[in-house]
């Protein structure tokens, strides 16, 4: 990344970008050696997207939403996924109000700015359903009454890998609403070691300082989304989701949804990058994290999302 | 090994079929371990694609090829080397499948089958195969398309579809290929396949003999006659005639032996009327005699026949090598004639001598009736009496005959088949010192109605006599005839259908079926058909080629020839070069797009580096400044601009005068003060 910058414009926007680099500072401080991912939420929060982090347990995954939701200065619940919890233990639901005699809508966890969703997969698909409804729609209808959900809504939610026991894995259409699909991976050397010195625990955790205002965040959030697209971009973008729809390796093709999200991802990761115009770089570097979920292969274990999204950048022609 | 040389999973089954197909036309040639061989490694091969097995050591297919080769060499022994070739190679086949690793092994196995698509037809050219391997083809390369495309390992259909479209492609190719390409006479000689021993008539025979013959439906010879047809029951296609005899067994006679054309040969006749003109087909027999109706005279056609005949002493004739591919021949036959008119000593004594010691009481039957007629003819035409009054049989089971065959066969059994009538009526003839001799060949035939050509099978041979009369010759005297006439009047099949009495009424007798109307019709149609594609394909020699092109160019000249391929070959390319030239007629690049792919020209021409497909301007002036820092500047500003105009919306006439002005100045690998 280090050498796009070097080439690329001076940044249009040094402002805002001065505040998503505090911000990435922050959230690096209480998540060690993870600046790429850290990086990669930002710009799915950016381009108004959802993040599914999929890890082993105690891997950081409620760490980074934790620092995220603080470094941004965004309200947040937290929802512990079980099996046994029902889509109103997550929505709310209308209580009867002796007072008044009438029923009351009680909100559900869910109505908070950032909304984390620890280990999604472990709850039945009857819930699962309810929370990615909510996160679509961005509003929840309880009775026939539409309640939105607050601005920005943002949901981390985190799952451990399907092999897993008990888990109810997502099914494709679900997996399609998330913007990206990161692995947070065990950390580098130096940064356990730094971590182990430190003491970080989940006990200790160090609170991470608010770098940014929610308008702050809502305002750059517009910005993104006018970030120039220019047509030999739109070309590459197309040629890669043509590939995919076509190649042999590949059991389905990108979804329109797909294509949306992932021109989206790229203009955000083109502002964070302070440029206002998507560059291919842009589009590369999302490409993994944004469509490895939303592919499989053909012969079913012999490779999976990244590997066809390498295979993808191999074939695809830039120019 | 990486995935792309992995074999797709369902292309086992592919590879399956293919060898299966390729191998069940060859089926005759092997034995029976060899099919076995196959299926073992077949099921070896699903096992390790199970994953129940795994791959044989080296030491196992050692040991594997080591016994293949034995069987080989135990069960082919008795064959030709081309059986042979062709079992290893069969052998090879079945082996490789235990050792298919790789997509590039499968390639491997699929070539080897197309190859053993050719050899299957050095036994056999008829079109039924040729068809059949047309679909062998098909199957093959469906199963090469499979292997190589996933999307087509997934989706049979598809896989079929682009199979039929490759091979269909290939069609008009083959034909021209077929049409124009030289026949080379080949450079190294294929030993033809020889019809075993047993299979068509030998040049001697004892009772018994034919009967086997007229087990097989296999086709002797096929007649075309220039004309109309003539009756059947006239139809004898003389072989040899048999005048050594033994007291058993007949064969042939010095004057078989000798050549009409000879010195000191009684060979006169007299031929009377117009000649039958006909063509003849003739299998392979591996042996040089000809089938003809007296007395037949080949036409020296103009297309200079390869074949050289001689006619012998006795009118039969005979090709000067022997029959080990199908011929044709054209043939002049006088039906009326005179042979033999006089004959010599040596003739006469040949042709009546009989071995002492052998059936006392046919010779003392013989003397008995000759002194109570006046006249050879007289004592035939008793003799002729004497079968039709006594209780004699046809019929194609005859009981076994003592050491002395004609008293067995006159006093005992009295049933027989035609060689024992001819056996019977020769030795009664020249007990009476009449000259004598068997005559073997085909009697007959069937007319097949589809083309109106005459297929004389290997049922159809049949024995006779010839006795000599003196200012007649030799006369030809049929004793089935006399005993059963339906023999000849509706031929052997007719017979077998109209009277079950000769016939063996075994169900599992293949010639059981022959006469049921439906398959009659049927086999008369594919015979039909076999016998066209022989005539017009596999019959297109260079001889043909070269009438054909003189049809069709008037009068070939080497100049022309190539003239036409050339003409042929421009036309193909050209259509496919416009084809091409018009799908990139679309491809229109941006002019910035133009410009740097200039740029990157330059800097694949001067410093060997190229763009890989996926990498982005930027990352590639990365790896340019990276190899050549002096280039560093330069490289940067191109690639700003570029990414400018292309990104960046900066498209303008001057922006892109710039990026002109950079790339052309660009000095590959040269530092430049400024820019």
């Amino acid at each position: 990344m280090s050498g796009i910058t070097q080439l690329s414009q001076e940044s249009f926007d040094s402002d805002g970008n001065k505040a998503l680099r505090t911000t990435m500072a922050a959230v690096g401080e209480a998540v060690l050696g993870k600046e790429d991912q850290i990086r990669m939420a930002l710009c799915c929060l950016l381009a108004r997207g959802h993040l599914l982090i999929e890890d082993l347990p105690g891997m950081g995954k409620t760490t980074l939403a934790h620092a995220l939701g603080d470094a941004l200065g965004l309200n947040y619940q937290r929802i512990q996924f079980t099996s046994d919890m029902l889509p109103a233990d997550v929505l709310g639901a209308s209580i009867f109000d002796r007072d008044s005699a009438s029923f009351r809508f009680v909100p559900g966890p869910v109505f908070t700015q950032l909304l984390l969703a620890d280990e999604v997969n472990r709850t039945t698909p009857k819930t699962q359903s309810a929370l990615l409804e909510a996160m679509e729609e961005r509003q929840v209808t309880i009775d026939g009454v539409s309640h939105p959900l607050p601005k920005p809504f943002f949901v981390i939610a985190t799952q451990n890998p399907g092999s897993q026991s008990g888990t109810y894995p997502l099914p494709e259409s679900q997996l399609d609403r998330f913007l990206m699909r990161i692995e947070l991976g065990y950390p580098g050397h130096d940064a356990e070691r730094l971590m182990l010195q430190s003491g970080l625990s989940g006990q200790h955790k160090k609170s991470v300082r608010q770098c940014m205002s929610v308008e702050q965040l809502i305002d750059l959030q517009d910005r993104v989304d006018h970030v120039k697209v220019s047509d030999p971009l739109l070309d590459y973008l197309q040629r890669l989701v043509d590939y995919s729809r076509t190649a042999a390796d590949f059991a389905y093709g990108l979804s329109p949804r797909g294509t949306l999200s992932l021109l989206q991802a790229a203009k955000s990761w083109a502002f964070i990058d302070g440029r206002n115009h998507v560059i291919p770089e842009d589009l590369q570097s999302v490409l993994p994290w944004v469509a490895s979920h939303r592919l499989a292969s053909t012969n079913g274990t012999l490779s999976n999302g990244q590997s066809l999204v390498a295979q993808m950048l191999d074939a695809v022609d830039v120019l | 090994m990486s995935a792309a040389e992995q074999i797709p999973r369902n292309s086992i089954i592919w590879l399956l079929s293919a060898q299966l197909a390729v191998i069940i036309p060859l089926m005759g040639l092997m034995s029976w371990w060899m099919i076995a061989f196959w299926l073992l490694c077949a099921v070896w091969r699903v096992a390790m694609f199970r994953g129940e097995a795994s791959f044989p050591g080296k030491i196992v297919r050692g040991i594997l090829v080591a016994l293949g080769g034995l069987g080989v060499a135990i069960s082919f022994s008795g064959l030709g080397s081309l059986e042979i070739a062709v079992a290893l190679l069969i052998l090879a086949f079945s082996l490789k499948l235990i050792e298919v690793r790789t997509r590039r092994d499968m390639y491997l196995v699929f070539c080897l089958a197309l190859f053993i698509v050719a050899a299957a037809f050095l036994f056999s050219q008829s079109i039924f195969l040729a068809i059949y391997q047309v679909f062998s083809v098909v199957l093959i390369i469906t199963a090469m398309v499979a292997t190589q495309h996933s999307l087509y390992n997934r989706e049979p259909a598809l896989a079929i579809r682009m199979a039929v479209k490759l091979v269909a492609q290939a069609v008009p190719v083959m034909i021209l290929f077929f049409v124009v390409f030289p026949r080379i006479e080949p450079i190294w000689s294929v030993p033809h396949n020889v019809p075993s021993a047993g299979i068509g008539m030998s040049d001697n025979i004892e009772p018994g003999d034919i009967a086997k013959l007229n087990q097989s439906d296999e086709l002797a010879f096929r007649v075309e006659f220039d004309g109309p047809m003539p009756l059947r029951q006239g139809m004898y296609w003389r072989g040899m005639t048999l005048s050594n005899f033994d007291g058993r067994k007949w064969s042939v006679g010095s004057s078989m032996k000798r050549n009409s054309g000879a010195e000191n040969t009684a060979a006169t006749y007299e031929l009377y009327g117009e000649p039958l003109r006909y063509k003849m087909t003739i299998e392979p027999t591996g042996k040089n005699w000809l089938f003809m109706l007296p007395i037949a005279i080949p036409i020296d056609s103009t297309q200079g026949s390869t074949m050289a005949f001689v006619q012998t002493e006795d009118f039969a004739l005979r090709s000067v090598m022997d029959l080990d591919r199908p011929v044709g021949i054209e043939v002049e036959s006088y039906v009326n004639y005179s042979v033999g008119l006089d004959i010599s000593e040596a003739q006469r004594v040949e042709n009546t001598k009989l071995p002492s010691g052998f059936n006392p009481r046919a010779l003392s039957f013989s003397a008995d009736l000759r002194k109570r007629t006046d006249s050879p003819q007289e004592y035939i035409d008793q003799l002729s009496k004497y079968l039709i009054d006594q209780d004699f049989y046809y019929t194609l089971e005859p009981p076994a005959l003592g050491r002395d065959t004609v008293d067995d066969f006159i006093f005992g059994t009295r049933r027989g088949y035609c060689e024992h009538y001819a056996n019977a009526f020769a030795f009664l003839l020249r007990a009476a010192n009449i000259p004598a001799r068997v005559v073997v060949g085909y009697q007959g035939g069937e007319i097949n109605p589809h083309n109106m050509t005459l297929n004389v099978r290997q049922l159809d041979a049949h024995a006779w006599i010839e006795y000599w009369r003196a200012g007649s010759g030799w006369l030809r005297l049929d004793p089935t005839y006399i005993v059963a006439p339906d023999r000849i009047h509706l031929g052997f099949d007719g017979a077998l259908e109209r009277d079950s009495e000769f016939s063996n009424n075994d169900l599992l007798s293949p010639l059981f079926y022959r006469n049921i109307g439906l398959i009659k019709a049927l086999r008369l149609r594919l015979d039909a058909i076999n016998y066209m594609w022989q005539k017009k394909v596999v019959g297109f020699g260079a001889q043909e080629q070269r009438d054909v092109l003189n049809d069709f160019l008037g009068g070939v000249t080497s100049l022309k020839l190539g003239l036409l391929v050339a003409g042929i070959l421009i036309i193909v390319l050209g259509t496919l070069a416009l084809w091409i030239l018009w799908g990139a007629r679309g491809i229109n690049f941006s002019p910035e797009k133009t410009l740097y792919l200039k740029f990157c020209k330059k800097v694949s021409a001067r410093l060997g580096l190229f763009r890989a497909k996926s990498e982005t301007p930027q990352a590639f002036a990365e790896r340019i400044i990276e190899k050549y820092p002096q280039s560093a500047e330069q490289v940067r500003a191109i690639t700003r601009q570029y990414n400018e105009i292309a990104y960046a919306g900066a498209r303008s006439a001057a922006n892109l005068a710039q990026l002109k002005t950079y790339i052309a100045s660009f000095k590959p690998g040269v530092a430049s003060a400024k820019l």
